[in-house]
C-alpha cells in the first residue's frame, strides 16, 4: 500500500509563462484558490537551461500535476525538462490541451511541432528521445485517462470564453 | 470552463490511497493477485470475478480496489447489495430496468435517472472508460447489468463478487480470484487488531489470544466480531469467553458470530433481532425514528454494535449489517421460546397468528400445559401457537415471507391482537402474481404501526383504518393499490407532511416542514428519508410505480406525475 504521506501543495502546474501565465493560469489559480486547492507558485525561481533544483522540490512535494500544453510549450526546453521530471516522479498528470491538437503534441507536429524541433537543435539524442517519450506520453493520457478534458478543451475558444 | 478543471482537480484529489483498507490484514497479497487479473494495461473490456465464502472479506477487498483504481477510470460505481435490495414486485425485465436505472443514476451521478429500455446502458457506457463493482450478485443482476463486455467503452474493468462459483462459469468470467482463508498467523492479527487496536496481543494476555483464535476458526469475520466483543475486557471475561467458545458443539463459522451475539446485552440484542429483520441497508436517521420510545438508547446501541463490528455504519450513514450475521439474528429468534419472541418470522407461525381467532388461556393454565407437555411442545405447531397467543401483545414486528405459504385468510381480528405491533413486513422472495391473502373488509391495522411495507398488497384500497400517528415508513411497492384511503382528498404536500412528521419531530419543529415542503428545493428535505409512492401514469390507468428517496432534487418530478392520495377524515 502507498504509504500515507503529507503534501506541500494539492498541485503543481507545469506550463509556457509566455502562453497562458497572465490569462488561463491566474484564471485557474483564482478558481483554485476558492476551491480550496492549492497550487505551487513559481514566481521568484529564477529560469535557466537546467531545472532548478526549488523546482524539482516543488514537484515531489506536489500531489498531483496539471501539464499545461499551448502552443509554444514545447518552444522552451525548461518546460520540456520539467514535463520529464514530472512524468519521472508523478502518478497522477492531467494534461490540458490549450488550443492544441493532443495529436500534434504525440507526433509532435504542426505548430507544437514546430517549436518543439527548435528546441531540438544543439540537443543531444538521448536528451531529445527523453522529451519524445515524455510528449508521446503525455499525448496519449488525453485519449486515456481524459478525454472529456480533452473534447472540452477542444470546442471552446477560451478568446471568447473570458 | 475553469470551474470544471478545479472540480475536476478537486476530485482527483480526493481520490488519494486511502487509509481506510490499512488495518485489513492480507490485503496487499489480495490486490498483487487481483492486479495481474485484472490487467489494467489491457485494453478490451474485462470482467473479474471475486469468490469466496460469506465473511471472508470479499466486499472490504473490492472497495479496496474501488479506492485504489477509481482514479484510473472516467467513472467509477460500487452497486452494493446488488441482490438484497431487489424490487420483488416487478417482473423480469422490470427487474431489469431497475437494476439498470440504478447503476445509471450512480454511475452518472444523477438522482433518479429514467430508462425506457435495456439498450441504455449501451448507449450511455460504450464510450466510457468505467469501474463497476458489482457486490453479492445473482445470476439476474448479471444478465441486467453486465451481460456483454461490448455494453463499456474500451479498458473498462467489471469487478463481480459472489460467494457462487458456478455463477461466475454461467457467465463465463474465467478471471476469478478465488479468496483464501488467512493463515494461522494473519488470524492472529486479525483478531488482535479488532481486540487490542495493534497488530499484536500484549506479552500477559498472548497465550490467551492465541486460544481465542484457535477456537475461532479463520473466518475473518468471525475473528473480527470476537476480537471486538473482547476489546478493553478483563482476564476473566476472557476466560469465560473461551468457556463458552469450547461449549459450542458445532465449530461452522456460524458459531462464532453466535457468541459475539450472545455476549451482547439484552437491549442490544434486541436492537441486533431488530436491524437484522427489518432495517439492514437502511439510514440510520429512520431506524432512530422507528425505534424512538422503544426504551432502548439507539444512539448508544448503534454505537456499541458498531464497536463490535456486527453492524457497520457506511460513509452514507446507512446500517449495513453483513448477512451473515443477519442470518445469526435470524437464528437467534428461531431459538427464543416461542411465547417470547418478540419478533415472528416463521411464515406458518404467522399464518396461526393471523388466521385463527383462538380464546386465549389464563397464565396459571398456560404454565401448567407447558409443565406437562414439555416435550410435545416442541413438535406440536398447535401447542405453540395456543401458548404464543397468550401474549401476542409482546410482538412488536413482524417479517411475513409469503412467498411458500398456502393462502392464508387473515382474521378480522389478527390485528386488534398486536395491539403493540410497530413493525410489519410482508413480502415474497420469488416473483409471481399469485396473490396468497386474503384480507377482510373490516381489519383494523395495529395502532402503533411504525414500518408497513406490503409488497404486492392485494387491494386496490388501504380502506383499513390505518393510524397515521406513529407511522414512519409505508412502502407498498408493486401493489394493486390505486389509493390509499376512501374519504377526503389531501394533497401529497400534506401527506408527507404526515408522513414525515415523526421523523422531523426529532430534531425541528413542524410547522418549518410543512412551509418548506411547498417551496423546493429546501435544505431540510434534504434529510428526509420517507419512501414515497409514485404513481405514474400508465396507459390511462394510474398504478403504484415505485418508491423513491425524497430530497430536494426529486420533488420537481413529483410533481410531474400524477397523484391519487387520499387521507380518511
Amino acid at each position: 500500500m502507498a504509504s500515507a504521506r503529507t503534501w506541500r501543495y494539492n498541485v503543481f502546474p507545469s506550463f509556457h509563462g509566455g502562453d497562458i501565465r497572465k490569462t488561463f493560469l491566474s484564471h485557474l489559480r483564482k478558481q483554485f484558490n476558492s476551491n480550496g486547492i492549492t497550487m505551487f507558485d513559481d514566481q521568484g525561481i529564477e529560469r535557466s537551461q537546467t531545472i532548478a533544483p526549488a523546482l524539482i522540490q516543488a514537484i515531489r512535494e506536489s500531489r498531483i500535476s496539471i501539464v499545461v500544453l499551448s502552443k509554444n510549450y514545447a518552444s522552451s526546453s525548461w518546460c520540456l525538462n520539467e514535463l520529464v521530471e514530472i512524468l519521472k516522479c508523478k502518478d497522477v498528470v492531467m494534461p490540458i490541451f490549450y488550443e492544441v491538437d493532443p495529436s500534434d503534441v504525440r507526433k509532435q507536429t504542426g505548430d507544437f511541432g514546430k517549436a518543439f524541433k527548435n528546441s531540438c537543435k544543439s540537443k543531444t539524442k538521448e536528451e531529445r528521445q527523453r522529451w519524445i517519450q515524455a510528449l508521446i506520453f503525455v499525448g496519449n493520457i488525453a485519449g486515456e485517462h481524459s478525454l472529456k478534458w480533452f473534447v472540452c478543451f477542444r470546442s471552446t475558444n477560451f478568446g471568447a470564453f473570458f | 470552463m475553469i470551474e470544471k478543471i478545479a472540480k475536476d482537480v478537486s476530485d482527483k484529489l480526493n481520490a488519494t490511497p486511502s487509509k481506510d483498507f490499512d488495518a485489513f490484514v492480507g490485503l496487499e497479497f489480495h490486490i498483487r493477485e487481483l492486479s495481474s487479473l485484472l490487467y489494467l494495461d489491457y485494453e478490451q473490456v474485462r470482467i473479474v470475478g471475486i469468490c469466496g465464502p460469506a465473511g471472508i472479506g470479499k466486499t472490504t477487498i473490492a472497495r479496496a480496489l474501488q479506492s485504489l483504481l477509481s482514479s484510473n477510470f472516467q467513472r467509477s460505481c460500487f452497486m452494493e447489495n446488488v441482490r438484497g435490495s431487489l424490487n420483488i414486485g416487478l417482473d423480469e425485465y422490470g427487474l431489469k430496468l431497475d437494476l439498470q436505472e440504478r447503476l445509471l443514476s450512480k454511475i452518472m451521478n444523477q438522482k433518479g435517472m429514467r430508462i425506457e429500455h435495456l439498450g441504455t446502458i449501451r448507449d450511455r457506457l460504450h464510450d466510457q472508460k468505467v469501474l463497476i463493482i458489482l457486490d453479492d450478485v445473482n445470476d439476474l443482476d448479471l444478465y441486467a447489468l453486465a451481460d456483454q463486455t461490448t455494453w463499456f467503452g474500451p479498458g473498462s474493468r467489471i469487478i463481480v463478487t459472489t460467494e457462487d462459483n458456478e455463477l461466475l462459469q454461467k457467465h463465463d468470467i474465467n478471471n476469478v480470484y478465488h479468496v483464501d482463508f488467512p493463515s494461522r498467523k494473519e488470524a492472529l492479527e486479525i483478531f488482535c487488531r479488532c481486540a487490542f487496536r495493534q497488530s499484536s496481543a500484549p506479552d500477559t494476555i498472548l497465550k490467551l489470544a492465541e486460544r481465542v483464535t484457535e477456537l475461532c476458526g479463520n473466518l475473518p469475520l468471525g475473528l473480527c466480531v470476537i476480537g471486538s466483543s473482547l476489546h478493553g475486557k478483563t482476564e476473566d471475561e476472557w476466560e469465560i469467553l473461551i468457556r463458552r467458545l469450547e461449549i459450542s458443539l458445532d465449530r461452522d463459522n456460524e458459531a462464532q458470530l453466535r457468541v459475539g451475539y450472545d455476549s451482547l446485552h439484552e437491549n442490544e440484542q434486541a436492537l441486533f433481532l431488530s436491524i437484522a429483520v427489518f432495517f439492514n441497508y437502511k439510514d440510520r436517521q429512520l431506524v432512530m425514528a422507528m425505534l424512538l420510545d422503544s426504551n432502548l438508547d439507539v444512539e448508544y446501541g448503534l454505537r456499541t454494535l458498531a464497536n463490535k463490528s456486527l453492524i457497520h455504519i457506511s460513509r452514507n450513514e446507512k446500517i449495513v449489517m453483513h448477512n451473515l450475521l443477519q442470518h445469526v439474528g435470524r437464528q437467534a429468534i428461531q431459538r427464543q421460546e416461542p411465547w417470547k419472541r418478540h419478533i415472528l418470522i416463521d411464515a406458518d407461525e404467522i399464518c396461526n397468528v393471523l388466521e385463527n381467532d383462538t380464546v386465549s388461556i389464563p397464565r396459571s393454565k398456560l404454565n401448567h400445559i407447558v409443565k406437562i407437555h414439555r416435550s410435545y411442545i416442541l413438535c406440536s405447531r398447535f401447542l405453540t401457537f395456543v401458548i404464543f397467543f397468550q401474549d401476542a401483545r409482546i410482538v412488536s414486528g413482524i417479517s411475513f415471507d409469503i412467498s411458500r405459504i398456502g393462502e392464508v385468510f387473515l382474521s378480522e381480528r389478527a390485528f386488534k391482537r398486536l395491539c403493540n405491533l410497530q413493525f410489519l413486513r410482508v413480502f415474497k422472495t420469488g416473483y409471481d402474481e399469485k396473490n396468497r391473502v386474503r384480507i377482510p373488509e373490516n381489519m383494523e391495522f395495529p395502532p402503533r404501526l411504525r414500518l408497513l411495507q406490503w409488497e404486492a398488497y392485494p387491494r386496490r384500497s388501504l380502506s383499513l383504518k390505518l393510524n397515521l400517528e406513529y407511522l414512519v415508513e409505508l412502502d407498498m411497492e408493486g401493489s394493486l393499490l390505486e389509493k390509499l384511503w376512501d374519504g377526503t382528498q389531501v394533497s401529497y404536500h400534506k401527506f408527507i407532511s404526515l408522513m414525515m412528521l415523526y421523523i422531523f419531530s426529532l430534531y425541528s419543529d413542524v410547522s418549518t416542514l410543512t412551509s418548506g415542503l411547498h417551496s423546493a428545493p429546501c435544505k431540510s428535505q434534504e434529510d428526509v428519508f420517507v419512501k414515497f409512492m409514485v404513481f405514474k401514469e400508465t396507459s390511462g390507468s394510474v398504478k403504484c410505480y415505485k418508491s423513491r428517496r425524497i430530497g430536494s432534487e426529486s420533488l420537481p418530478e413529483f410533481s410531474r406525475a400524477s397523484f391519487l392520495l387520499f387521507l380518511s377524515a
